[in-house]
């Protein structure tokens, strides 16, 4: 098997998709002439042309209501946010008109639109570029979300997005698109709301996401040493969220650790707490604990910037918590 | 509409309900919560409160028959209310929900009036924490939670604690059958009853995890022996106390003195307690249980004979609610009737401490002059766990009570 970084496995997940379906499209700021701000659509202008590789002015807004619209008529557009941080401008077209236009049209208006881009904080970009909006896009109906920075699973499931009849928001990583892996090549397809066991484990339960799920690695890697084993359940897809996964190793294991990007308040996290001790109260033996952001704007300074962000120790000081270690 | 009542699930033990005794008859009223009924359980009789509130119409089980669990005992409702069209629709009802109940697990059902009962008895008690898993494996494998040392935060019982404990005794028990290699005729097999269980498990508990020392010394017993003889003469049939209960009262006087005695050890702190609970051990035919003398520190010695004699009673009728018998801070266990001149006795966990008394015999002594006399002699071992208690605590205690033994003014003015 191929190993690629993320950027060449979701850039094969597109052109593969664009060359199987001609009313696939790829819109966003710079994704042609300049081959993509993170070079995720490097050689795709060349590859297809400007009518499928288009390069729109800089108004989230505009580009993203023009994809809401081309669905509306039939096509399947991809549309790039050069982050998340900026998709907030369009979030009027992705709520109110992407997510609601099916329902809205009485089923006559599909949207088969993926709206992608990096999620979450990349490195020194400060406040208004650091943000987590995963939560708030889970609680819209309508819509699907996807979270991923493993290789193999974006090209699985960014073949999944394109395919699907429905509007898909498709978070990634600014940190990860270098990150290699192994990719299968060609038709690789993952179900959408399939969780991923990333590391089998006895004794708890870590559920975690995008960049969170390296971090996750790291935590496992230093607790095997001390001969705590760690599972590390991959959601991939937050909504709808493979629950099933997450109640099964919870009753194995018997404690949960959630650990995720973003600010701690009303989150996916709270959800996955709440699921558990709902379904799973019985086989509780410590209250789940959480691990997320501090809650302050992102700082710009690098050392206080890395302390609100997850961290390796706060991550080690919950599972010893729910371990009572 | 009519409610039925069921035959509830007061332990998990319990395989079928007997009544005791109802408490209302046919056709009087009844109030939701108030007791109506008294049941029999594995362990003791227990009073039962009603589910509604309206009239008591038929009794189904009466006084001292049994039935199975869950099954209808009595119907409440209006007086013109048809009962047996109450229990036909109640049990079609029953039959309807069966198929799916069989799905959940068996012990689903039952789960609500055991924690009904469990909190109308423990109301009085701290709150017992402990993990849902913990309480599930403990249900599974009966056992008692309340006899368990949480180690999580609070005092929680984490299901370490509980598998710990099961693990402690089935780990004991083999090494003990390799002994009784005797031919199988020559031998009878004595089932286990909860009670034998429990006091298995508790004092192995004590005996692998609370290092016991033990202290001994002799009291001269003759001034307040004459003294009582002297004061029941004086005194009504109602106020009269015995030997022991005068013990009780002399040591729960020291134990003020000394709540480094009267002390638990937590894990990760020990508990001194401002108020002494005095258990005192009853034997009965089935094994052995200590209710507890409340604040036996602050009662007269009236109150303490008083409360002693009902505790007992209760005890020897099997009625003692888990309220007498949990909480207790230290423990007396007297054998001196028995014609036990000293011994040692097993800490009773979470306690530091137990006090072995033994019987008071007439014993000569050297007295200051040199002169051999004769006095009544009695001797007590005090059981320490050394986690909580060092020898010279233990001393200091034991001579405040010999202080108070052999000079009970000294109770007065010091205790």
């Amino acid at each position: 098997m191929a190993i690629i970084s993320l950027r060449e496995a979701l850039r094969q997940a597109m052109t593969e998709e664009m060359e199987r379906e001609p009313t696939v499209f790829l819109m966003g700021e710079e994704v042609g002439e300049y081959n993509g701000a993170y070079k995720v659509s490097k050689g795709m202008l060349q590859q297809f042309g400007p009518m499928r590789v288009v390069d729109s002015p800089i108004s989230e807004a505009g580009f993203c209501g023009l994809g809401v619209g081309a669905a509306m008529v039939g096509m399947r557009p991809i549309i790039e946010m050069m982050t998340w941080n900026f998709a907030i401008q369009a979030f009027d077209q992705i709520i109110n008109h992407a997510a609601k236009m099916y329902y809205m049209s009485g089923g006559q208006f599909p949207i088969p639109m993926v709206i992608r881009g990096p999620h979450g904080a990349a490195h020194m970009l400060s406040a208004q570029h650091s943000q987590c909006v995963d939560h708030m896009l889970v609680n819209v109906p309508g819509m699907i979300v996807i979270s991923t920075v493993i290789p193999a699973d974006a090209k699985g499931l960014m073949k999944s997005a394109i395919r699907n009849n429905n509007p898909v928001c498709f978070l990634e990583s600014e940190m990860m698109y270098g990150k290699e892996g192994e990719v299968p090549e060609g038709e690789y397809l993952i179900p959408i709301g399939v969780g991923d066991i990333k590391r089998k484990g006895e004794h708890v339960t870590l559920v975690a996401w995008n960049k969170m799920v390296y971090l996750a690695f790291e935590v496992a890697d230093e607790l095997a040493q001390e001969g705590i084993e760690v599972e590390i359940i991959d959601p991939r897809t937050l909504q709808p969220l493979d629950e099933n996964m997450i109640f099964e190793s919870v009753r194995k294991t018997h404690r949960l650790v959630v650990l995720e990007e973003g600010w701690g308040i009303s989150t996916i996290g709270n959800y996955i707490v709440d699921r558990t001790v709902t379904e799973c109260f019985d086989d509780l033996d410590a209250p789940p604990a959480r691990v997320h952001n501090h809650f302050v704007p992102m700082p710009y300074n690098e050392t206080l910037e890395h302390e609100v962000l997850p961290t390796k120790e706060r991550t080690i000081e919950a599972i010893k918590k729910v371990l009572y270690r | 509409m009519a409610t039925v009542m069921e035959m509830p699930k007061l332990s998990d033990t319990m395989k079928e309900g007997a009544v005791a005794r109802w408490l209302k008859k046919e056709g009087e009223k009844v109030t939701a919560g108030l007791p109506v009924v008294e049941i029999e359980t594995d362990k003791a009789t227990m009073e039962f409160e009603s589910p509604a509130s309206g009239i008591l119409i038929k009794i189904i089980v009466g006084d001292k028959q049994t039935c199975d669990l869950n099954a209808p005992i009595a119907v409440i409702g209006k007086p013109e209310e048809n009962w047996q069209e109450a229990v036909d629709k109640y049990l079609s009802k029953k039959k309807g929900g069966a198929s799916a109940a069989k799905a959940a697990p068996a012990t689903a059902p039952a789960a609500a009036p055991v924690a009904a009962a469990a909190s109308s008895v423990t109301s009085s008690v701290d709150r017992l924490r402990a993990s849902p898993l913990a309480k599930r494996v403990a249900a599974d494998k009966g056992i008692d939670l309340r006899t368990v040392q949480g180690s999580g935060p609070n005092g929680r019982i984490i299901v370490k604690d509980v598998e710990s404990l099961s693990g402690g005794v089935a780990g004991a028990l083999p090494s003990v059958s390799s002994f009784t290699s005797v031919p199988a005729a020559e031998m009878e097999k004595v089932s286990l009853s909860m009670m034998r269980k429990t006091i298995a498990r508790r004092l192995v508990e004590s005996t692998s995890t609370a290092p016991h020392f033990y202290l001994t010394i002799s009291l001269n017993m003759g001034p307040l022996l004459a003294w009582r003889k002297a004061t029941l003469s004086k005194i009504s049939e109602g106020e009269k106390f015995s030997v022991n209960d005068l013990i009780v009262f002399l040591v729960s006087r020291a134990l003020r003195k000394h709540p480094n005695i009267n002390s638990s050890w937590q894990g990760d702190y020990i508990a001194q307690y401002n108020s002494v609970h005095m258990g005192v051990a009853v034997a009965l035919p089935a094994g052995l249980v200590t209710p507890v003398v409340r604040h036996s520190d602050k009662l007269s010695l009236v109150q303490i004979a008083q409360k002693n004699r009902e505790l007992i009673k209760l005890a020897r009728d099997g009625k003692l609610q888990p309220d007498d018998y949990s909480g207790g801070t230290f423990t007396i266990s007297n054998l001196g009737m028995s014609g036990i001149e000293d011994f040692t006795a097993i800490i009773n966990p979470p306690q530091a401490a137990i006090l072995a008394v033994g019987s008071t015999v007439a014993t000569p002594v050297v007295d200051e002059n040199g002169d051999i006399a004769v006095e009544q002699r009695m001797k007590v071992t005090l059981s320490c766990d050394h986690r909580v208690i060092d020898g010279a605590q233990g001393a200091e205690f034991l001579k405040t009570l010999k202080t108070f033994v052999e000079d009970p003014m000294a109770c007065l003015f010091m205790g």
